[in-house]
């Protein structure tokens, strides 16, 4: 692999626009896995996937595959999917349970916290041989620690706690969870998993654009707003429908919401979505069921400042991106330079009514099914976007809209209104500082 | 081995399956041939199209759906699908159907009609080419001469796999 020094690195990225390279090089795709992936707390999974000892499922940290597995004694760990005999990959389905983890290759077994207990045929080995020895042992990931049961992982030994990391966007992972009766959320089902021919960078900056929907999704608005036009249907059209034309916003109509970058790459939008049942302040049985419940679980005053709260996308960086009134959690999974897939998950509201879920299952389907109406617009355009920058007729991608005009917002952030590059460039700079650093 | 020639029906158990063959051939003809209205009004007026997302899923309300479509969604969708500024067909996709292992099921009276047949969907589209297949399950409702979809469910055998983009009905 090519050594980049750290000034090729930082030329990449000037504080208006950055270079093609940075989507489209597979040495700095390496360098992102080892630099980024590498170093950045990573979403694993949710402590709901796994609640008995011994459930496991397979996930990832970048390109590294990981079982995150509930042990015996309740804790939670992530250990590299690599059996320490030979290599062979110890959990292939993509979930299950028990007291032990047995290897298909040669049999060797674990107990749920990778230590290994047995190997067939001892008397093959020398009498030296310890399966107590820490090389014998699936090996552990550096560190792992949770925030209101979503649960990240570290490979890298040394750096900022998860708390540190999150800094202050942990507020709206609490308000995720804060949202739900109970103050816990649960992971149901399995994923839906989408794929494009594109650079995993391209999805994240996406899901904070706001000039694009006007351009990328008119035609799902356009048919959303013939659609009511022909049956009238505007106050009763289906939820699915509302988002639709929700995307049809106007640009000023964009501006009067706000978006807000922090230093370590985290970026969230406020909420923009009215009318019907996608209203924050709507009137239906479901929802006035919902608040009384609200109600006597935190109190009027802390229930009003939960749903005071009120942000449209969230992003973790580097691949985290989640939507707290809806319930929806992506996981950006790079592939290659090139390639991305996209995990969607729903999650249910714990003391909620069941309808609420629901409601959060037909979000999460509208807006993330490879077949969704909006969002095969944004794949189709990722693809072409990635045609476009292997180009080497233009050099620089440039990100200098509103640049400058964003004012200060928290301990170590900015704000500014939702059609800023802001957030491109927020991220971009929390890549320059990853990346640069030996 | 049970089958239609060994039913008590006899000839008109196989008159009925030909039947029933012969309009899930047209439906997926008007897919192929982008004629999406026509497609669309097949269904009755409380017709639903659903792709799930899991092999054995039997709830579309908890759990991800590929599609989950009734009557005004089918007609968003094509209302998009005809828009001149849709992405995700530009170039169009061009798809083609083959049918088969057609069987009528146990079930739903003479009002409605079970069916279980098996699908395999080519798909081109700008130099890529896909292959979609699985087992499709209709309820039909006799209408006239023919039928009309109450409900059709989609399971293709990769639904829980990973997906590009789609935009036509299987
Ligand atoms: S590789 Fe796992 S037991 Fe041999
Ligand atoms: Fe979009």
């Amino acid at each position: 692999m090519t050594v980049f020094d750290r000034t090729e690195i930082e030329s990449l990225v000037e504080p208006d626009r950055v270079h093609r390279r940075v989507y489209t090089d597979p040495e700095i795709f390496a360098l992102e896995m080892e630099r980024i992936f590498g170093r950045a707390w990573i979403l694993v999974g949710h402590d709901s996937q796994i609640p008995q000892p011994g459930d496991w499922i397979r996930t990832s940290i970048g390109l590294r595959d990981v079982v995150m597995i509930r042990g015996a004694d309740g804790a939670i760990r992530v250990l590299h999917n690599r059996c320490p005999h030979r290599g062979m990959t110890v959990c292939v389905p993509r979930a299950g349970g028990g007291r032990r983890l047995v290897c298909p290759y040669h049999g060797w077994a674990f107990d749920t916290a990778g230590k290994l207990l047995g190997v067939p045929q001892p008397g093959g080995y020398d009498e030296g041989f310890d399966p107590g020895e820490a090389r014998r042992s699936m090996a552990a990931v550096a560190r792992v620690e949770s925030c209101r049961g979503f649960v990240f992982a570290s490979l890298a030994a040394e750096g900022p706690t998860l708390a540190e990391f999150l800094g202050e966007i942990s507020d709206t992972l609490d308000n995720f969870c804060d949202r739900a009766p109970e103050g816990e959320v649960e992971m149901v089902g399995a994923p839906l998993r989408q794929t494009f021919e594109g650079n995993w960078k391209l999805h994240m900056e996406n899901s904070v654009d706001t000039v694009h929907p006007g351009f990328v999704h008119r035609s799902s608005v356009e048919a959303a707003q013939g659609f009511i036009a022909a049956t009238g249907a505007a106050e009763t059209a289906d939820q699915s429908i509302q988002m639709f034309n929700a995307n049809g916003f106007t640009l000023n109509e964009w501006d009067s919401t706000a978006i807000h970058g922090y230093d370590g790459g985290h970026v969230f939008m406020d909420g923009f979505y009215r009318g019907g049942i996608i209203d924050p302040d709507r009137r239906d049985p479901v929802f006035e069921d919902y608040k009384a419940r609200m109600a006597a679980a935190y109190g009027e005053e802390r229930m009003k400042r939960i749903f005071g709260r009120e942000t449209f996308n969230n992003l973790v960086y580097p691949n985290l991106s989640f939507n707290t009134r809806f319930q929806q959690l992506r996981v950006i999974r790079p592939v290659s330079v090139d390639r991305t897939d996209v995990h969607s998950y729903v999650f249910r509201l714990r003391g909620a009514p069941e309808e609420m879920f629901h409601t959060a299952v037909k979000f999460v389907s509208t807006a993330n099914s490879p077949a969704s109406p909006v969002l095969a617009d944004d794949l189709a355009v990722f693809e072409q976007l990635q045609q476009g920058l292997n180009s080497e007729g233009v050099e620089w991608i440039d990100l200098s809209r509103r640049s400058g005009r964003e004012e200060p917002f928290g301990n170590r952030g900015a704000r500014d209104r939702a059609t800023s590059e802001l957030p491109m460039r927020t991220m971009m700079g929390a890549w320059r500082r990853y990346m640069a650093a030996a | 081995m049970s089958g239609v020639l060994s039913s008590a029906g006899g000839v008109d158990a196989l008159l009925r399956l030909r039947r029933v063959e012969e309009f899930l051939f047209h439906e997926a003809r008007l897919i192929d041939e982008r004629r999406f209205e026509d497609w669309r009004d097949l269904y009755t007026e409380d017709g639903i199209y659903w792709v799930p997302s899991e092999p054995d899923q039997d709830n579309p309300a908890d759990r991800l759906s590929i599609f989950y479509e009734n009557r005004a969604l089918m007609d968003v969708r094509i209302r998009q699908l005809r828009h001149g500024a849709f992405w995700a067909q530009i170039p169009p996709v061009r798809t083609r159907h083959v049918i088969g292992n057609v069987v009528l099921e146990e079930g739903g009276g003479d009002a409605e009609l079970r069916t279980r047949s098996s699908f395999v969907m080519l798909e081109h589209r700008d130099d890529h080419r896909r292959v979609f297949g699985g087992e499709a399950r209709h309820r039909l409702r006799p209408d006239g001469d023919g039928f009309r979809i109450a409900w059709k469910r989609v399971d293709l055998v990769d639904c829980e796999g990973t997906h590009g983009f789609m935009s036509v009905p299987f």
